[in-house]
């Protein structure tokens, strides 16, 4: 049966360390070994944009409102040219739009202000882009002539919804502080003896705040057989690039037990 | 399709989750016991519902009143992360399950890391069901 033992050091202000340590009288074999060193530090905080997921339900909603269907497809193909289409779009599709959209687009994660900006910002880019997208590259005029009712409304809120996707970086996005994590860096050698005289590490490089995997891909492996009372000996040498915090060292053996 | 002949000597695999809530510079003990019907304790991790928590972290664990994981060790070493298979990624143990008690001591050391106000952790237990 595999057990483990920590042994945890600390060097303040880039200290070495020359310590000793007594291993449990059940450790008759080790097996592994492994070294993390951690430092803590005042997590700094920055500014990041957080992107949202797009709101795919979109159509939905606007395919649910009646008064908007209705419009859809009794007054905006019966304009008998493109302008006064467009003209006729602008003035009481396109409020309506926006007013179903910026209603029902709605993230638990925003507080109120930021929602509002939200809102605010989608209302923007629709007035200011979604006729121009509709009558311009997606040809609402031309194609609405020869489709159904049911599939000219559903063609206008497929194109929303493409315009809406296309705009996504510009809109479905919200400004937070977050924590930055303290960067890896080296920190200094670190050896380790057995009973004075053997060597599970020598001069091993420590790097503090790097990525720690899972116990049995860190694990060093070793067959060092032990007497018992036997002791470590932990050596470290600072590279003097720790300034003023304080460093972890923990070290991890795993060792078998005779059951 | 081919289908896997299963063996018959091969136990059934289990999963027991605890979940508790750890705020920021918290120590959590919790108290539990593995379910009856469970027969042993294979394996054990970690997920954090916030991995910027891990640094730090650290725990140490008791089932069936044997110290699995001693004092001190950082629950980095335990945690899941996405890239690996559950298999892969558990701690492995052999204890006896049936309602015996689990013990976790959590200790949260991120007060200046980078976390917000608290996370939750889950501990995975892998049980297995000898088949009858």
């Amino acid at each position: 049966m595999k057990r483990y033992f920590v042994i945890t050091h600390q060097s303040e202000h880039n200290g070495h360390l020359n310590v000793q340590d007594l291993l449990p009288a059940s450790c008759k074999l080790i097996t592994g070994v492994t070294v993390i060193a951690t430092v803590k530090q005042s997590g700094e905080l920055e500014e990041i944009t957080q992107e949202l997921v797009f709101p795919q339900a979109l159509i939905a909603n606007l395919l649910k409102e009646e008064r908007i269907t209705g419009m859809f497809y009794s007054y905006l193909r019966t304009r008998s040219t493109k302008e006064e289409s467009r003209a006729y779009f602008e003035a009481s599709m396109l409020p309506e739009v926006i007013s179903v959209l910026s209603a029902n687009i709605r993230f638990t994660c925003l507080d109120e202000t930021r929602q509002q900006l939200l809102t605010d910002n989608l209302t923007q880019l629709l007035s200011d882009g979604l006729a121009d997208y509709l009558y311009h590259e997606a040809g609402l005029y031309e194609r609405g002539k020869i489709m159904t009712n049911t599939d000219f409304a559903d063609f206008i809120a497929q194109e929303v919804l493409n315009f809406a996707y296309q705009k996504k970086e510009e809109v479905f996005v919200y400004a937070k502080q977050a924590y930055k994590r303290p960067k890896p860096y080296e920190c200094g050698n670190i050896s380790l003896l057995i009973n004075g005289n053997s060597f599970l590490l020598r001069d091993y490089v420590l790097t503090a705040n790097r990525k720690v995997r899972n116990l049995q891909k860190e694990i060093i492996p070793f067959h060092e057989p032990l007497e018992v009372n036997s002791n470590i000996h932990t050596v470290f040498k600072s590279n003097k690039n720790s300034d003023g915090s304080l460093l972890t060292i923990r070290i991890y053996i795993e060792y078998e037990t005779s059951k | 399709m081919e289908t896997k002949a299963i063996n018959p000597s091969n136990p059934i695999k289990k999963l027991q989750v605890i979940k508790f809530e750890v705020k920021k510079g918290q120590t959590y003990e919790f108290n539990g016991n593995t379910k009856t019907e469970h027969d042993r304790i294979k394996g054990l991790f970690l997920r954090l519902s916030n991995p910027d928590a891990l640094q730090g972290a650290t725990l140490r664990v008791w089932i069936d009143d044997t110290e699995i994981i001693p004092d001190d060790t950082e629950v980095a070493l335990l945690h899941h992360n996405d890239s690996l298979s559950i298999e892969d990624v558990a701690f492995p143990v052999d204890e006896k399950a049936k309602n015996s008690p689990v013990r976790i001591i959590y200790k949260d050391d991120s007060a200046n890391l980078a976390v917000a106000d608290s996370y939750h952790v889950r501990a995975y237990l892998l049980a297995e069901v000898n088949k009858k």
